[in-house]
């Protein structure tokens, strides 16, 4: 047998040992790429949470729909910047069910507050003319003593353009500025029918936070509202159906309904479809709603979509 | 002392003209003139008592103090006051003003609302319309008669106020007048009793050879305010002081220039392109201060029909390209605009029972130059 040299020796020794040892020099750092750690409890639901309180009283509904998400402070932390979007874009009392119901909206506000808003602003881009609304939907009384301010989005300077990377038609739009600098989107929709789109409940409403909707309709209006949804992503999203408007929508007057009901979600196609519900359609009957699950937006399938009710 | 006075006034005009505090201040306070209040009986318009109660007031501190309004109160003499002047003072021709007087009011008697649109207030109320946002470049027409009173002041102090004012000489010989009744007192006469007939005949045969030229075109898409007083009546009535164009909250009413005819110019009209006829606003009607577009309760207001929608089919997105729109109906405050089905689309459809005029449709429609218009009755 042949002698090795001892300096040979050590080497050979040194090449196979070597990797059996230096693993538990260097454990973690080179490691952890490829090792995953699992966690010890259980994990969460991949399913999107819709909730829903049937009730009478505006604050307490929603407070309660919001506890299977944890309470707004689970969206809310301390000085945030808050914008609201409600639907206040017509002229119409509260009890017309063309706007969220501006107790709701002060609602909000004061649940954002006692969650340690920094500011709070409600938006919109009004239809009619904006003093008028603000004022018929109630919408001047909802944020009157609170420290919240109502903004209405009038001016070209309260937007900003802005690139839709994954827009099939809308591949700019100018956005407001206050939603684009927001912490917490929250957006706060009613729920009714419309006389283009079917339905306006959720994805609908940003186009009030839009400043061109003509635009809109002149290129297809159901895509441009998934187109838009792609890049408006609400934090949470609250449909007001304590009354919804059954006929003549979006404006109204027309058949009145009162399912005395608050829907929340995070999953802004998800809600939408689980609203459709209330006018006896599901969401595959609503285009946009159609397009936006298309997208990858959300979950429009309520089988798939984990549904908290519970009642006040 | 006269200063500070006129300043508070000037503040309280300018409060009032242009801010739209109450909901009738500004009518009221363009209406405190008694001379445009002459001007609106020889017109034949009544505005309603309350409204005379101002009015009244200057009268009898006109019978009492003379041009006390003039020196303590008028906006525009303010306005002459602060601004420079070439002549220390007064450079009257004298009696030019009463024959100027009874010219105007021969002239309106048969004519427009001739006083009324030569008043220093209505005259003031419309330099305040220009500050309205947007401003358009018609706008500044009316910041004509300030600026000729202004040049006319940088030539001879206060030139307008004595020798072409109608108010100012209302207020200088209603207390000629009492002095003269009541006290007794001689008072110098201006002009001969000659003259003053001279200037009313010529007032009379200048307001009848105008109104034989008057004009009586009316552009298909003039639409008069919601309680505008028929169109014949309208252009007399009508003082054209900018109050209603200046309250409107939605911007809709413009001055028009060609559409009424050459003497219906600057009187308002809805241009729905620029503004809709707002639901819950009847500022205009409240603004007014000679009646010519009547104060509406706001449920009467709703209900008033101006004009009426009319779909034009092949520039229809919905009609003509199938496309999914419908954003007429969408806007329409009072289901006018129905729906009917067409290759499988909805296409508008003016309910013309249900439609008043508002323009709301026409407003809103994505369709450039609008595909849905209002025009007026009765075309």
């Amino acid at each position: 047998m042949e002698k090795i040299p001892r300096r040979q020796f050590l080497k050979n020794l040194a090449l196979f040992l070597g990797p059996v040892f230096i693993p538990q020099i260097f454990p973690k750092r080179v490691f952890s790429q490829v090792i995953q750690v699992l966690p010890s409890e259980k994990p969460p639901s991949r399913r999107p949470i819709v909730s829903v309180v049937k009730g009478e009283d505006k604050k307490k509904m929603l407070a309660k729909v919001l506890q299977p998400f944890g309470g707004i402070g689970n969206f809310v932390k301390s000085s945030n910047r808050v914008v609201i979007k409600p639907n206040a874009a017509w002229e119409r009392t509260p009890d017309e069910a063309a706007t969220t119901h501006p107790e709701l909206v002060r609602g909000m506000i004061e649940l954002c507050y006692e969650a340690g808003a920094g500011e709070v602003t409600v938006v919109e881009n009004t239809c009619d003319n904006f003093k008028s609304a603000f004022k018929v939907t109630g919408m001047n009384d909802a944020v009157k003593g609170t420290k919240a301010k109502l903004k209405a989005l009038e001016n070209k300077s309260d937007f900003e353009e802005i690139d839709i990377p994954k827009g099939e038609i809308l591949k700019k739009a100018a956005v407001a500025k206050n939603v684009l600098g927001a912490d917490v989107f929250i957006n706060m929709p009613i729920a009714k029918v419309h006389s283009a789109s079917k339905l306006t409940i959720g994805m609908k409403n940003h186009m009030g936070a839009v400043e061109d909707r003509g635009y809109f309709h002149l290129h297809g209006l159901n895509r441009c509202i998934a187109d838009i949804s792609t890049v408006l992503r609400p934090n949470l999203i609250v449909i007001d159906a304590t009354r919804i408007l059954l006929t003549n929508g979006p404006k109204g007057p027309g058949k009145v309904a009162a399912p005395n009901q608050v829907i929340a979600g995070t999953d802004q196609v998800a809600c939408d479809s689980f609203a459709a519900g209330l006018f006896s359609m599901s969401g595959y009957d609503v285009e946009h709603i159609v397009e936006a699950s298309k997208r990858g937006l959300g979950e429009i399938d309520l089988n798939k979509v984990d549904i908290r009710r519970a009642n006040l | 002392m006269r200063r500070v006075t006129q300043l508070i006034f000037f503040a309280i005009f300018v409060f009032f003209l242009g801010r739209f505090v109450l909901e009738n201040a500004a009518g009221i306070a363009a209406a405190i003139s008694p001379t445009l209040q002459i001007g609106n009986f020889l017109r034949l318009n009544s505005v309603s008592f309350l409204w005379l109660i101002p009015a009244g007031l200057i009268v009898l501190l006109s019978l009492w103090k003379g041009r006390f309004f003039c020196w303590n109160i008028c906006p525009v003499g303010f306005i002459q006051d602060i601004l420079p002047s070439l002549s220390r003072w007064k450079s009257n021709v004298r009696g030019l003003n009463v024959v100027v007087f009874l010219f105007l009011f021969g002239a309106s008697l048969l004519f427009l609302n001739l006083i009324g649109i030569f008043d220093p207030v209505v005259i003031f109320a419309r330099v305040l319309s220009v500050f309205k946002r947007p401003v358009y470049v018609l706008g500044l027409w009316f910041l004509v008669p300030a600026a000729v009173v202004s040049i006319l002041n940088f030539f001879g102090k206060r030139f307008w106020c004595f020798n072409l004012c109608p108010l100012g000489t209302f207020a200088e010989e209603a207390k000629k007048l009492r002095l003269y009744l009541v006290n007794k007192q001689k008072t110098e006469v201006d002009i001969s009793r000659r003259t003053a007939i001279a200037a009313i005949g010529g007032g009379l045969a200048a307001g009848a050879l105008l109104s034989l030229a008057r004009s009586s075109y009316a552009d298909e898409r003039l639409i008069r305010p919601p309680g505008a007083v028929p169109e014949k009546f309208f252009k007399e009535t009508c003082v054209r002081c900018g109050n209603c164009i200046k309250a409107c909250i939605t911007n809709g009413l413009q001055p028009c220039v060609t559409e009424s005819g050459w003497d219906g110019i600057f009187t308002p009209r809805l241009v729905p392109r620029i503004g809709e006829c707002d639901e819950y606003c009847n500022r205009c009607g409240l603004s007014c201060p000679t009646s010519a577009i009547r104060p509406l309760k706001l449920s009467v207001k709703r209900n008033v029909r101006v004009g009426l929608a009319r779909v034009n089919r092949s520039a229809c997105i919905a009609w003509s390209k199938g496309e999914l729109c419908m954003v007429c109906s969408e806007f329409c405050p009072y289901l006018a605009v129905g729906s009917t089905e067409n290759k499988g689309v909805p296409c508008p459809v003016v309910r013309e029972d249900n439609c008043r005029g508002c323009g709301h449709c026409e407003k809103h429609c994505p369709v450039s130059g609008a595909a849905i218009r209002v025009y007026r009755l009765d075309v």
